[in-house]
């Protein structure tokens, strides 16, 4: 698992790369929280992983409650219909918000 | 970085303590060095049972009848400490046993203090990685415990394995993974025909994941009592964990009752994978339902109340994500293709024998690849009675 960092149009976008499981989830974690303590405009980018498990949910969980908390704004970009089914069965969808491209999250960050 | 180092020193003239203090004072001034001299083996043996060194030096004609032995000894006694021998030049046999009866190093007689020196702050360099690799086994040692203690807590959670009663056969299973996650199970009987079941999920691991499941557990068994209706069940324990919950650990979980009046099971689902309906010979259907969010997130979350009525010789499969997204070497994952397959192959077995057939296809597709999840199985089959259950 690896987890990269880009900067695009103003909003920070990390993308994970890999499996989110049990195992690596805390490496996650750690990569998402090291952003959050700088950036108030994040998007989380799908595209790139095979794979969430109910430990990585937490974590954009968590990063979700954190940044909400500090009035910043959290998106959930380029998700594979695989992924969405995860998000979707423990219900996350309804309190996340999820967009098929960073170009379509425009509005919430503005 | 200066390295504090307790060096005790063994030899008989009694000018030694002098000169080492003399050529060592700045050191010793830095508080580098702490020096302990003593004239007698017997000596060295009382120090050592009283504080501990980091290194011992010692001429070795001086360390009693048998200078070898005794500095194989000490480093068997004393294994984070270590030996410096002073040997008189070309005493080259005695040097070679002294070393490979454990000395670390050693200095020629007359003590040029340049190479003393330099031996010295070498032999305290081990010795301080030797502590520092102690103290990371150490550590490793009490992570491995809590693997351990948090293995034990969440199989100590779990009811057993069984039940048989009138209608109902179940085998629940739960294989954790390395890092054990919060996978638990659990039945109750609620009345003579009703019958709690439930399967869970905790999403952390080890100790931390383990306590959750139990908080999880504990309430969904307590207000199962209180709440006919698990919807109802749900939306009270979903409300007690919010409030408490501070770690943002979460639970998805599946709450059945079965009904062996009705022959059907009236369940509720928070987040969790939907139960697996088999008919002997069919590819099972799976009770697609409109979830309610994980339990422990947000405190409004409503539930809703599902009936699914048994039809004879039914058998139905509670899981966890354990199961379907087991990966194999190159992580593909098991999925629910495989899921249904050997479900439907197996449908005449019992739930014992379809649990183990099950694992044993999921081991078998892995490949030996690390088991990153808990694998969690409830699997229950229906018989149906006309007459009542007379036990």
């Amino acid at each position: 698992m690896e987890v990269k960092v880009s900067t695009e149009e103003g909003v920070t976008v990390i993308t994970p790369v890999g499996r989110v499981d049990t195992s690596t989830a805390k490496a996650f974690e750690d990569g998402v929280m090291n952003v959050l303590s700088t950036s108030s405009k994040v998007a989380v980018r799908f595209n790139e992983i095979d794979y969430i498990s109910s430990a990585g949910l937490r974590v954009i969980l968590m990063a979700g409650k954190k940044i909400t908390a500090s009035k910043g704004v959290l998106v959930l970009i380029n998700m594979p219909e695989k992924i969405f089914a995860v998000f979707k069965m423990s219900g996350f969808d309804k309190i996340l918000k999820i967009c098929p491209s960073l170009e379509e999250s425009k509005s919430f960050f503005n | 970085m200066a390295i504090f180092a307790k060096i005790l020193v063994l030899d008989e003239e009694a000018d030694t303590e002098d000169l080492f203090l003399q050529k060592f004072r700045h050191k010793v001034a830095n508080g580098e060095y702490e020096f302990f001299f003593s004239k007698t083996s017997n000596d060295v043996l009382e120090l050592l049972k009283q504080q501990s060194f980091d290194i011992f030096m010692s001429d070795i004609n001086v360390a009693g009848a048998d200078g070898i032995s005794f500095i194989a000894q000490l480093r068997k006694e004393y294994p984070l400490m270590r030996a410096v021998v002073i040997s008189a030049y070309g005493d080259i046999n005695t040097l070679r046993a002294v070393m490979r009866g454990g000395a670390h190093d050693f200095v020629i007689k007359p003590i040029d203090f340049k190479d003393l020196e330099n031996t010295l702050a070498k032999t305290a360099d081990a010795v301080k990685k030797i502590k520092q690799s102690e103290l990371t086994s150490k550590k490793l040692s009490a992570i491995s415990d809590e693997l351990d203690v948090s293995a034990k807590l969440q199989k100590s959670i779990l009811p057993g394995n069984v039940v048989k009663k009138g209608s109902v056969e179940i085998w629940a299973d739960s294989i954790p993974a390395a890092e054990v996650g919060g996978d638990f199970y659990d039945f109750f009987w609620l009345s003579e025909t009703k019958l709690g079941v439930v399967m869970a999920d905790v999403s952390g691991k080890n100790v931390s994941a383990a306590m959750f499941a139990l908080i999880g557990k504990t309430l969904i068994k307590s207000f199962s009592r209180i709440y006919p209706s698990p919807a109802e069940c749900f939306k009270n324990v979903n409300k007690t964990l919010c409030g408490e919950n501070v770690t943002t650990m979460f639970i998805t979980a599946i709450y059945g009752i079965i009904d062996t009046e009705k022959n059907e099971i009236i369940y509720t689902n928070a987040g969790h994978p939907p139960i697996a309906v088999l008919r002997q010979g069919q590819s099972p259907e799976y009770l697609e339902c409109d979830p309610g969010m994980a339990l422990g997130i947000f405190e409004e979350t409503e539930f809703t109340d599902n009936v699914h009525k048994f039809s004879p010789g039914e058998i139905i499969l509670l899981y966890t994500d354990g199961v379907n997204e087991a990966a194999d070497i190159d992580g593909a994952e098991y999925d629910f293709e495989r899921l249904s397959k050997v479900l439907m192959e197996n449908s005449k077995l019992s739930p014992n024998l379809l649990t183990q057939a099950l694992i044993a296809s999921i081991r078998e597709f892995a490949r030996g690849a690390k088991q990153s999840d808990d694998i969690t199985t409830l699997c229950l089959k229906y018989r149906m009675r006309i007459m009542p259950d007379a036990n």
